[in-house]
């Protein structure tokens, strides 16, 4: 099965035009989330941006969606 | 050769005797693994052409990508004295390696001190980049990973003369690229992007076009000297 991960920033699109192959759903969410995990930290820690999405889709279709956001309370 | 006279500093008795040693060339395609952890090699080699990489995987299945290997690379000379493998050495591409027996190595080290010298250091600038890609691993951003990865890569090609103007071959997959730098081929997908929107670099298929050297630069916080390319500073 072919997933496309299509990843926002504060709104900012990133499309996964090419995609990659998973053979199980458990396998994608854990992609995801550490994906999203990462990409946050570089955007927190940037400061690029506050909010980190990640929507997994399968054949247009999403299955499954990722979002991180940054809080900071002073 | 070329990597060690230019590296070293060795002289030309040195070089022609070397050049006499039993060397057995073999072939391989592309993802097939030369040696792997545990096994006990009797021979090192040495890659006369292709890409190769030094890596580990956790007991959960997840790969570390501990160093690239390009032409000129004497990717598993620890095993002449470590004689257990502690890692894999696996192609990337197809590769033409040349095996030389730990015997016959062994003798010749002896035999000439400054060969023995010669592949010291390079084990130590071995070492030096693995210290260098800790830092990038532990430290630096992933757009900052991913562009002191290139030039590293772009500068080692540099000294067995295969870069010439802007364009490279880095043979790695997106997967394989994030498996090197500790993140997801999805973050490196979006990396790339970002690096191309920004006028930095393009990748396509296995090949490097950098777009804008000040760019570059700038992005990749690099600098040379861990490479140890010049043995009389």
């Amino acid at each position: 099965m072919r997933y496309h991960f299509h990843i926002a920033e504060d709104g900012r699109l990133v499309e996964d035009d090419e995609g990659q192959d998973f053979l199980d759903q458990n396998q994608v969410r854990n992609e995801a989330i550490e994906a999203c995990i990462s990409i946050a930290k570089d955007a927190f820690t940037k400061g690029s941006a506050r909010r980190v999405e990640i929507d997994v889709r399968r054949e247009s279709i999403s299955v499954l969606k990722v979002v991180i956001s940054l809080t900071i309370e002073e | 050769m070329t990597r060690l006279r230019v590296l070293s500093a060795l002289d030309g008795a040195d070089v022609d005797a070397m050049q006499s040693l039993p060397v057995m060339v073999r072939h391989y395609r592309a993802n097939q693994p030369i040696v792997r952890e545990g096994d006990r090699p009797r021979e090192c080699c040495v890659l006369v052409d292709g890409f190769c990489v030094r890596a580990k995987t956790t007991s959960d299945g997840r790969r570390q990508i501990l160093s690239i290997h390009i032409a000129g690379d004497i990717p598993d000379l620890q095993s002449l004295h470590l004689h257990v493998m502690d890692h894999d050495l696996v192609t990337l591409t197809e590769c033409t390696l040349g095996f030389i027996s730990h015997v016959a190595l062994r003798e010749f080290t002896r035999r000439r001190p400054s060969v023995a010298e010669a592949l010291w250091r390079d084990t130590l600038v071995d070492a030096a980049i693995f210290r260098e890609w800790i830092v990038n691993v532990g430290q630096r951003s992933g757009l900052n990973r991913l562009t002191h990865l290139v030039m590293e890569l772009r500068e080692r090609l540099r000294v067995v003369g295969r870069v010439g103007g802007p364009e490279f071959e880095l043979p790695l997959t997106q997967e394989q690229l994030g498996e090197a730098m500790g993140i997801t081929s999805i973050h490196v997908n979006r990396i790339l992007k970002q690096l191309y929107n920004l006028g930095v670099l393009k990748f396509q298929r296995g090949r490097i076009t950098i777009l804008d050297e000040a760019k570059f630069n700038e992005v990749a916080d690099f600098d040379l000297l861990y490479l140890h390319l010049d043995p009389e500073l």
